[in-house]
């Protein structure tokens, strides 16, 4: 069975590159896509998916607040925090849960990308 | 009006990280598309002018000291050069957007700029006219060369207290 991934991020050119990442090259089922924070705290709530990928920068809620919203009802979850905005921020994030964090851009063609990719994703699901 | 030193500072910082600015410009284009950047037009301190481009993204971005703001400007003909198979013209646009925030995020975050620059807010891309007074800014701007498309890439620096807001 595959792997159930939530990809939460303000650009929808991004999401579908995405999407079709985490479904070509890594076998998941990207089960939703959302564009806000809002969005991705109701996506996890009805899909409690194996993994979810917050942008940092978005418009209505942060990727932050629904880190701590989702964290707070999900302990468990699996906090993926994707943004091209680094230290403190990401510090933040870490500090608060997530399980790791992704710096755009990403590169998605390249070899060395793809295997630290998948790294991340084999110590986020061996914590 | 600006006091000479202050301007001074704002215009040696600017040039200082004018490489950078193209090194994160050409990666966040670079990977988004997965195409090579061609420099078109060296990325230098030049006179601020008005950007004929058709369609402009902007990031603003600031501190108690600065605002800044970054741009990427392109004709309509070159987004569609760009997203050739794209039906949905907001997509090519948002992809833009993503490439904006890519820039900035990518250079607020290296040591270089922020030994200049500290710490910044930044915001979402918008493609509505920021309130930013040019006239009173150092810019550095530079031409990237995507295929037969051509990006006009700016950042643009004044120190907050010569009035306006980003």
């Amino acid at each position: 069975m595959k792997r159930t991934v939530v990809i939460v991020d303000d650009s929808k050119f991004l999401l579908r590159l995405m999407q079709e990442y985490f479904q070509e090259v890594m076998d998941f089922e990207v089960v939703a896509t959302g564009v806000n924070g809002v969005q991705g705290v109701d996506l996890y709530r009805r899909f409690q998916p194996d993994l979810i990928c917050l942008d940092l920068t978005m418009p209505v809620k942060d990727g932050q607040t629904a880190l701590t919203e989702i964290l707070g009802e999900f302990p468990e979850a699996r906090v993926l925090i994707i943004s091209a905005v680094g230290g403190p921020s990401i510090l933040r994030c870490i500090k608060l849960g997530a399980k790791a964090y992704l710096e755009k851009p990403f590169r998605l063609e390249d070899e060395e990308f793809r295997k630290d990719f998948r790294q991340t994703l084999l110590e986020i699901f061996a914590k | 009006m600006l006091h000479s030193s202050q301007d001074e500072r704002t215009r040696d910082s600017i040039q200082d990280v004018a490489a950078e600015f193209e090194v994160c410009a050409r990666r966040a284009v670079e990977c988004l598309l997965n195409r090579p950047t061609l420099l078109s037009k060296a990325f230098r301190l030049r006179k601020p002018s008005a950007v004929e481009s058709g369609i402009r993204c902007f990031i603003a971005s600031g501190n108690s000291d600065q605002t800044l703001m970054i741009s990427l400007g392109l004709s309509k003909s070159d987004l569609r050069s760009l997203f050739p198979d794209e039906k949905d013209e907001e997509m090519g646009l948002d992809a833009i957007g993503e490439m904006v925030n890519i820039i900035a995020g990518t250079l607020f975050r290296r040591p270089g700029f922020r030994s200049r620059f500290d710490r910044l807010r930044t915001s979402v891309p918008s493609f509505a006219a920021p309130s930013f007074e040019m006239e009173q800014a150092r810019i550095v701007r530079g031409v990237l060369k995507v295929g037969e498309a051509h990006l006009i890439l700016e950042l643009a620096v004044k120190p907050c207290n010569c009035g306006g807001k980003a």
